[in-house]
């Protein structure tokens, strides 16, 4: 299985060699336009704008001296990160 | 929002727990109502989405959606309006939590960024459309994920060169560069998860000054990777990079820094039913870390980093 799993890796990097030849390569001139494109842009840091409690227990405390509801997001990983 | 108190939290979180604390068992009473309740998910804590929850632990309204914003708000409507409904004593608790007793033990609680250390910021997105369907695929480039990655004082002082002259030359220390390499370079892309050290077929990093200003030293990084590997994952990721900084000697940090990472990415499709090509372009690009309420958070792999 890891003959055939590593002959699969093997012609997965042949076709992305071809497919590079597709990308443009990276330089110093074209740096300013994919960092652009790859940043976070304004539009989509809504979510930023909260100060989201990091623990459940501290939100806990905040909302039980409030008297607030909680608003619990819960993902795999820290949701404010990647998955 | 301001009518919540609004928090996050991660299943892991809850798996590690003794299971006897209050806030276990609040979480878990709440969650356990959801769609994921019971053999659905929380036997093993396979839970996600966003939730309206009394303090006393009253599930109120929510679903697994994190992409629909309009039923978002219905969902938030829907629960603030139940909240407001409750007696007191229903939707509170007797007492105040304790600190001390009633939070669940979390392995890095307190832990902080390096003091005087590099703290960079990652985004990861993908930027290819052609093929990828947004509604199934995060890797189009609709989707964005961040982690962080974290240098002590000292560290960061070796990406340099020794000695801080214009023209001076270094290669990155490889442990250095195998944790930029390893835990951030196209791990938070489809399929999910780090690099060994064995997947790296090649990398390089080479940083030269280009200017000394009094004691702002500015340099730029060149490199390259070329990243393999079929366990557990067939993947393959093979970006140039390019970057700049400004390093101030008299304060010894990074006042600025840029470094971004650009290449073909591949995932096998033996046995897999993801969706989409399996070759797309990705892009990585690491830059200092802000000040807000929802940034210097920990590394996603820094349990991996053996400090």
């Amino acid at each position: 299985m890891r003959v055939r799993q590593a002959a699969a890796t093997l012609l997965i990097f042949v076709a992305a060699a071809r497919a590079a030849a597709q990308t443009d390569k990276l330089t110093p001139d074209n740096f300013a336009k994919y960092r652009d494109l790859v940043e976070v842009k304004q539009g989509e840091r809504a979510w930023d704008q909260i100060a989201w409690k990091g623990t459940f227990f501290d939100a806990l405390a905040e909302a039980q001296k409030e008297d607030r509801p909680i608003f619990f997001w819960i993902y795999e990983g820290d949701p404010r990160m990647g998955c | 929002m301001k009518q919540f108190v609004p928090a996050v939290g991660a299943p892991q979180e809850f798996r590690d727990a003794k299971k006897n604390e209050l806030e276990y068992k609040l979480v878990f009473g709440a969650m356990n109502r959801t769609e994921f309740g019971g053999k659905n998910g929380m036997d093993h804590w396979h839970v996600q989405g966003m939730y309206v929850v009394t303090p006393s632990g009253r599930l109120l309204a929510g679903s697994n959606n994190v992409s629909d914003p309009e039923e978002t708000l219905r969902q938030m409507r829907k629960g603030l309006a139940l909240y407001q409904q409750l007696p007191k004593k229903e939707r509170l608790l007797p007492a105040a939590p304790d600190p001390k007793t009633d939070q669940i033990a979390r392995q890095f609680a307190g832990v902080k960024p390096p003091e005087d250390g590099l703290e960079l910021r990652v985004v990861t997105r993908g930027l290819t459309s052609k093929g990828i369907r947004v509604e199934d695929d995060t890797r189009h480039p609709f989707y964005y994920k961040l982690d962080r990655l974290w240098y002590k004082k000292d560290e960061a002082r070796k990406l340099l060169p020794a000695e801080l002259g214009v023209g001076a030359r270094s290669a990155v220390p490889r442990p250095l560069l195998e944790r930029l390499v390893t835990f951030n370079l196209g791990t938070n892309y489809e399929p999910t998860f780090y690099w060994h050290t064995e997947d790296i077929k090649e990398a390089s990093l080479v940083a030269e000054v280009t200017a000394v200003k009094g004691d702002k030293v500015e340099v730029r990084f060149q490199g390259k990777a070329k990243l393999g590997a079929d366990d557990p994952y067939v993947r393959t990721y093979q970006p140039d990079l390019i970057g700049t900084a400004t390093y101030d000697q008299k304060a010894g940090r990074f006042t600025a820094f840029e470094l971004l990472a650009l290449g073909r990415h591949t995932r096998g499709k033996a046995g897999d039913d993801n969706p989409g090509p399996p070759a797309t372009t990705l892009g990585v690009y690491l830059t200092l870390d802000g000040q807000s309420a929802n940034d210097r958070m920990l590394p996603t792999y820094f349990f991996l980093y053996g400090w």
